[in-house]
């Protein structure tokens, strides 16, 4: 039927101009599609970092000693610590509490004496538990610093002896250790997540709130056919901002490349396919720009941004949640992504997750073009 | 082909949920058969909430009927072919931020006709609707009339044998109304068929067959003739007095043996209830036309009461001669675009004066620059003596504004919005809920005050928008197309209350399309292409009219205009 | 001032209609925090559990063999699964079958035993750079304590570090997580329904009415704060009410200042939505425009990662994030019984954000009506 009308290529071809116009008239959409990926790259460039660095610790020297001011500057000069020195625990006690300190070292007293007798005494550490991943972070830099410095201390000339069993650890794919390598991609799920879920979800309400669906739905054309045309012009867009994220994270971060052109453009294919088509069932579902966006938040956006595996991993969650993950679209999009960035096309890797993503994409359509009747109120 | 009937409808009806849980359905239609031959019209006129639009819905397919059956061009109009049907749905679809062209051409296309492969069907569509110049602008800066044309066009745009045209002409100008009637004709294909509904029943009265619709149920059909003979022998007319006309129709209006009464050029209308004239004057047997005959058999036998609305408001008799409204040359341009041009005139405590024009004309904006939502580019406005642009949130107080486009919260109740309105006015506690109980019951807005205001039909918005705007009783009203979309019996109403409360000593400027209106009014001034070309009494207006004894204020109307179009050309 | 309250009141039982009434809406603002707290709550953990390690051991002899045992004894190690070679291996770790793996050279027990260092190869997924830290933080320890097992003579005396965590000895990171989802939830809902508070009326057409009212452009702003602050105070109790309930993280601070604490920071949200309301001229714009705020407060807040971490030019800015107050305040309250001279201290730049998101609000309400 749909395909014996010849005219049914025009009227998609309508539907997909009106939207482009509507795209064009509207700066909100252009913010959405271009700022949102600039702001997000900045902020993942130079706001979220992973690694602990700078981490404010009071240091309470009770000690005095020759030893104890080494330790002292030892720590001072460690990128990992911001040091605080304070006369007693109970000075820095109030740092822990409003956070300004997340930990507080305490160099007990004979503290240098011991260590010449080779019967050291132990060092006091308080964090601020709250903090878990600084308080766990904290424990371990301290304990590799006082570590390497007894070693040097003990080694001939300042050098460390060697341990008796050490692992030498390399990192694949990443041997910096920048976590910027890995928010990139994230940040990308979440733009295209955005721009998925959150803009669609509101131009199908749009249309009922104003009453211009009744026109639409007047004319001949085929739901099937208009919900592809009115998902077109986004899904261009979706392929622009993660055009700009990776731009910026080429040319701006250095972030490598090492996958083909082709397989991103699938994986971000299979991915809006999910997303659009989530994005426009919510908004055919509630008919209503304020409900759809709430919905859109709470389904697409934090998912997206807590439950893909991109900044928690997935494998530490609760077995429930890990199953749930299960439903959430950019679960399957973060590993591709991070893989064609920095291992390159691992098509064993790409696949599944493709087929997973248009699978999703498949159903939220069918649903999409059940949930607009014909029929209006 | 000529035998096989367009639309057939045997027994269909439709009912709707309650608005809330618990309370009873809505029959929205009941038992309607009726059948339509190609190149009919067929005009669906109707109280408010009547069931006109559900009846179109389901002639387009977009409701289903619950009983009985619809047929279009012969199958079930579950099967329908969409391109037969071109559907203009009220208020018409169009996106505001497209331009007229986007708009046409997005209509035109998903309807099967290629814009690039028909050059002249477009032509035609553009010079009809005299969209020509302003294909490029945005549809939402489009004056009334000319929204209403694009919309009309984007519905016909493939001359479909079945027209269904939902209120086309509501808040469109005498002039405007006319052509898109002729518009409707002229882009119909030689054997379309119209379906066309409206609150106005000269525009009916166009149609080849009628039909009322009143509570889902239909009350007459036939040619609109015959709707006219109803009210025959019961329709009278009286000369005019030159003084106290307003009072006069008043005092008839609240008689037990009048129906309704209006003015008419000179003279002062009457239906009633039985063969025999009102007392008083001197009656003489009068011609009735197809909204007499509506008034005759919708009348449910009760006299119109005093209105309630104006009885709260206190008299006003001091300062009778200061302005209550003042506009001194009031100036809006839109860059290179002169919306209004020298605007002067004054309103006095007590009096009704109306501003009269086309659509597009610099009605709304003068309106809206005295309003203080827009500020003048130069000129001064008061109000109450206060210009409201730069005054205190305080002299906002006197004024009641009632906006031409319903501009309360769809997604509130009836009451809830009129308690909002008290709220913002200052009125609280037991004298808002007087307030609003008092509008309530004045306007009989009781079987709606739970609903959603967004839903209601227009005619129902439109008294809760007036209700609103008269809460707190104040000095001076505006009112932007007040009846718009509103049956003849409640325009009545409108009337009288409008009246009424300006002989309270409220100072009331008003806009209408409707010339019978206009004669209500003490003052009026016409504004065309943004200029003030004719002021005075609706007397002063219908003698630019030569060479007729009796005009009407219509006839005047379209004189003056030409008038200044022929000078303006002759300039030119 | 009278008149002013009237009107305040008058729009903010409005407003409080105009959201309340729709029961999606309402189940969206109510049910759906409850959920995503739970679900949320519990997901977002920075610690890594159910660990798949691989291995390509060459070694026969006892080092590679007491290395494997306490690997596989740690606690968040899952399975450690055999690789025939390094090729193997770096495929399972491209498949991300595991996150690293340890490659033991042949020689490993012999150089041991003949007294020279040890070292094992371990090759980490460097694409996810927290995981794989930490893991190599686990393993490192292991191979430590195995060598000192296997040759106790040779460990130097080292100081040992005493660790107390304070507020929450265990380091349950539920205990950093769930408290911190207050402030990111709040956030959300009160963010997206004051954003759409003028542009809503813009869009329907009802701002021209409003316009012509005696009501001023503060009281419109002052009224419609409403419903946001009363979705965000109900969340807010809400949630420091169910935290204790369904979780193990205690609430040790006062229940008056958290209120206290939720009703500033309602208000300092709310007022920057209403700035993006006064600006757009429709919801798309709104809540987009809300979309692009929400995100970087969300990312400086210090949930996802500390504010001491961030680049020097931005902790200035982390700093007028309202979110970054209130996490501290939520975790101070539920963990470290904060007093209240310091949850005040918190208070006030988010009090001084609203002051002046207010105020901006105003301007731009202004200057977009004419």
């Amino acid at each position: 039927m749909i395909a014996r009308d010849p005219f049914a290529r025009r009227r998609a071809a309508a539907i997909r101009a009106k939207e482009w116009a509507q795209v064009w008239l509207d700066p909100s959409t252009f913010g959405l599609v271009v700022l949102m990926p600039l702001i997000l790259m900045i902020l993942f460039g130079n706001a979220v970092s992973l690694d602990v660095r700078h981490s404010r610790l009071g240091v309470v020297d009770r000690d005095h000693s020759q030893a104890s001011r080494e330790l002292v500057g030892i720590l001072r000069n460690n990128e990992s610590f911001a040091v605080v020195e304070g006369p007693s625990l109970g000075a820095l006690e109030r740092g822990l509490v409003d956070g300004t300190l997340r930990g507080v070292a305490v160099i007990p007293e004979g503290f240098g004496e011991s260590l010449l007798r080779e019967q050291t005494q132990d060092l006091q550490l308080i964090t601020d538990g709250a903090q878990v991943n600084t308080a766990t972070f904290l424990t371990g830099h301290l304990r590799d610093a006082v570590r390497a410095w007894v070693a040097a201390r003990a080694g001939e000339g300042g050098v460390a002896a060697p341990a008796v069993l050490e692992v030498v650890a390399r990192y694949t794919y990443n041997p910096g250790l920048q976590s910027r390598f890995m928010l990139v991609p994230g940040a990308i799920g979440i733009v295209m997540a955005m721009i998925g879920s959150l803009l669609t979800a509101l131009i199908m309400a749009r249309e009922y709130e104003r009453g211009t669906m009744e026109g639409l739905l007047s004319t001949p054309i085929a739901i099937p056919s208009l919900v592809l045309s009115k998902l077109l012009p986004y899904y261009v867009l979706g392929l622009a901002s993660t055009g700009i994220c990776v731009a910026v994270a080429v040319l701006g971060y250095g972030l490598p490349f090492r996958g083909s052109l082709l397989a991103l453009f699938l994986i971000a294919s299979a991915f809006l396919a999910a997303v659009l088509g989530q994005g426009l069932l919510i908004s055919a579902g509630t008919k209503n720009q304020f409900v759809s966006t709430q919905f859109a938040l709470l389904s697409g956006f934090l998912p997206s941004l807590l439950l893909s595996g991109f900044l928690f991993e997935i494998d530490s969650m609760p077995r429930a949640i890990q199953w749930l993950t299960y439903i959430v679209p950019a679960r399957y999009l973060i590993p591709p992504l991070q893989s064609v960035f920095l291992v390159g096309d691992v098509w064993s890797l790409f696949l599944p997750n493709i087929v997973v993503l248009l699978g999703f994409g498949a159903f939220f359509f069918l649903r999409v073009t059940r949930a607009i009747k014909r029929t209006i109120a | 082909m000529a035998e096989e009937p367009l639309l057939r409808l045997v027994d269909v009806a439709k009912r709707f949920k309650g608005a809330r849980r618990g309370a009873p359905p809505v029959q929205a239609l009941d038992g309607i058969s009726l059948t339509l031959d190609p190149g009919r019209s067929l005009g669906l006129v109707g109280p408010d909430a009547g069931g006109k639009t559900t009846l179109m819905r389901i002639l387009a397919g977009l409701v289903e009927a619950d009983r009985g059956s619809v047929e279009v061009m012969g199958r079930p109009v579950a099967e329908l072919d969409r391109n037969q049907v071109g559907y203009m749905p009220q208020g018409g679809a169009l996106y505001g931020e497209l331009t007229v062209r986007q708009n046409l051409e997005l209509y035109a296309r998903l309807r099967g006709v290629e814009p690039e492969d028909n050059p002249d069907r477009m032509a035609t569509l553009y010079r009809a609707t005299g969209l020509a110049d302003f294909r490029d602008r945005p549809a939402n800066r489009l004056s009334g009339g000319m929204r209403q044309k694009l919309a009309l066009a984007c519905a016909v745009v493939a001359a479909p044998p079945l027209m269904l045209l939902d209120e086309p002409s509501v808040g469109v100008d005498p002039v405007s109304r006319r052509e898109i009637w002729d518009l409707a004709q002229e882009l119909a294909g030689p054997h379309s068929a119209i379906v066309w509904t409206t609150s106005i029943l000269d525009d009916a009265s166009r149609c080849d067959d009628l039909i009322l619709l009143h509570q889902g149920r239909i009350l007459y059909e036939g040619a609109p003739s015959g709707l006219a003979k109803v009210a025959a022998d019961r329709t009278f007319a009286a000369p005019l007095p030159s003084e106290g006309r307003r009072e006069a129709l008043q005092d008839l209006l609240e008689r037990a043996e009048v129906v309704s009464a209006s003015m008419s050029g000179r003279s002062l209308r009457a239906i009633c209830r039985s063969a025999s004239p009102p007392p008083g004057r001197t009656w003489l047997p009068a011609e009735p036309n197809a909204e007499d005959g509506f008034s005759a058999l919708l009348d449910d036998g009760r006299p119109l009461p005093p209105s309630v609305l104006a009885e709260a408001f206190p008299p006003r008799t001091a300062d009778r001669d200061r302005p209550a409204i003042a506009a001194l040359q009031l100036t809006k341009r839109y860059g290179a675009f002169t919306a209004a041009q020298d605007i002067t005139f004054t309103v006095f405590p007590g009096e009704i004066f109306g501003l009269l024009g086309p659509n597009g004309a610099g009605k709304s904006t003068t309106f809206r620059m005295l309003c203080g939502l827009v500020t003048p580019s130069g000129g001064l406005g008061t109000v109450a003596g206060r210009e409201l642009t730069r005054a205190a949130v305080g002299a906002r107080a006197a004024l009641g504004y009632m906006p031409q486009k319903f501009s309360l919260y769809g997604d509130l109740s009836v009451i809830a919005n009129l308690r909002f309105v008290a709220g913002t006015y200052g009125l609280k506690g037991a004298g808002a809920r007087a307030a609003v109980d008092r509008v309530v019951a004045a306007l009989d807005l009781e079987p709606f005050t739970a609903h959603m205001a967004g839903l209601l039909p227009l005619g129902i918005k439109q008294r809760l928008a007036l209700g609103a705007a008269v809460l707190h009783t104040p000095p001076v009203l505006f009112l932007d197309e007040p009846t718009s979309g509103v049956d003849p019996l409640v325009r009545r109403e409108f009337w009288h209350h409008i009246n009424a409360i300006a002989a309270r000593g409220t100072a009331v400027l008003v806009t209408t399309h409707f010339m019978d209106e206009a004669e209500n009014c003490d003052r009026l001034l016409l504004i065309n292409r943004s200029q003030a070309i004719a002021s005075g009494t609706p007397d002063d207006l219908k003698r630019a009219v030569l060479g007729n004894p009796d005009p009407t204020l219509e006839q005047a109307f379209v004189t003056l205009i030409e008038a200044q179009a022929r000078s303006e050309s002759a300039a030119a | 001032m009278t008149g002013a309250l009237t009107r305040i009141a008058a729009m903010a039982l409005k407003e409080l209609r105009v959201v309340l009434l729709d029961r999606r809406v309402l189940t969206t603002l109510v049910a759906s925090p409850i959920i995503q707290l739970i679900l949320f709550g519990f997901a977002t953990t920075l610690e890594v559990r159910n660990i798949d390690i691989g291995v390509v051991n060459r070694d026969a002899g006892i080092a590679s063999e007491r290395l494997l045992s306490a690997t596989a004894a740690v606690r968040n190690v899952r399975a450690v699964t055999a690789y025939p070679n390094e090729r193997a291996l770096a495929v399972a770790i491209e498949r991300r079958e595991v996150i690293a793996g340890l490659i033991i050279p042949a020689d490993l027990s012999a150089r041991i035993a003949r007294g020279e260092p040890g070292q094992v190869g371990l090759l980490l997924d460097g694409r996810r750079v927290n995981a794989a830290q930490i893991v190599a933080g686990y393993l490192g320890e292991v191979a430590l304590q195995t060598g000192t097992q296997l040759r106790p003579e040779a460990a130097v005396a080292t100081p040992q570090i005493a660790a107390r965590h304070w507020f929450n000895p265990n380091l349950e990171y539920r205990w950093f997580t769930l408290p911190g989802m207050i402030t990111l939830i709040t956030t959300v809902i009160v963010l997206s329904v004051s954003v759409q508070a003028i542009a809503r009326e813009r869009e329907a057409g009802t701002w021209d009415q409003l316009m012509a009212m005696p009501i001023r452009s503060w009281e419109i702003l002052a009224g419609k704060c409403a419903p946001a602050l009363s979705v965000g105070l109900f969340n807010g109790a809400l949630y420091v009410l169910m935290i204790p309930l369904v979780s193990d993280v205690p609430f040790n601070g006062s229940l008056g200042m958290m209120l206290l604490a939720v009703a500033c920071f309602s208000l300092s949200v709310t007022a920057i939505g209403l700035c993006v309301s006064s600006l757009a001229q429709n919801q798309q714009q709104a809540f987009l425009g809300g979309f692009l705020v929400i995100v970087p407060m969300m990312l400086l807040s210090g949930y996802a990662s500390p504010v001491d971490s961030m680049a020097s030019w931005l902790q200035p800015v982390a700093l007028i994030d309202p979110l970054s107050h209130m996490l501290i305040i939520c975790h101070g309250l539920f963990l470290k019984a904060m007093p209240a001279d310091l949850v005040v201290r918190q208070m006030l730049p988010m009090l001084a954000v609203a002051v002046m998101a207010f105020g901006l609000a105003n301007l731009l309400l202004k200057w977009r009506s004419e």
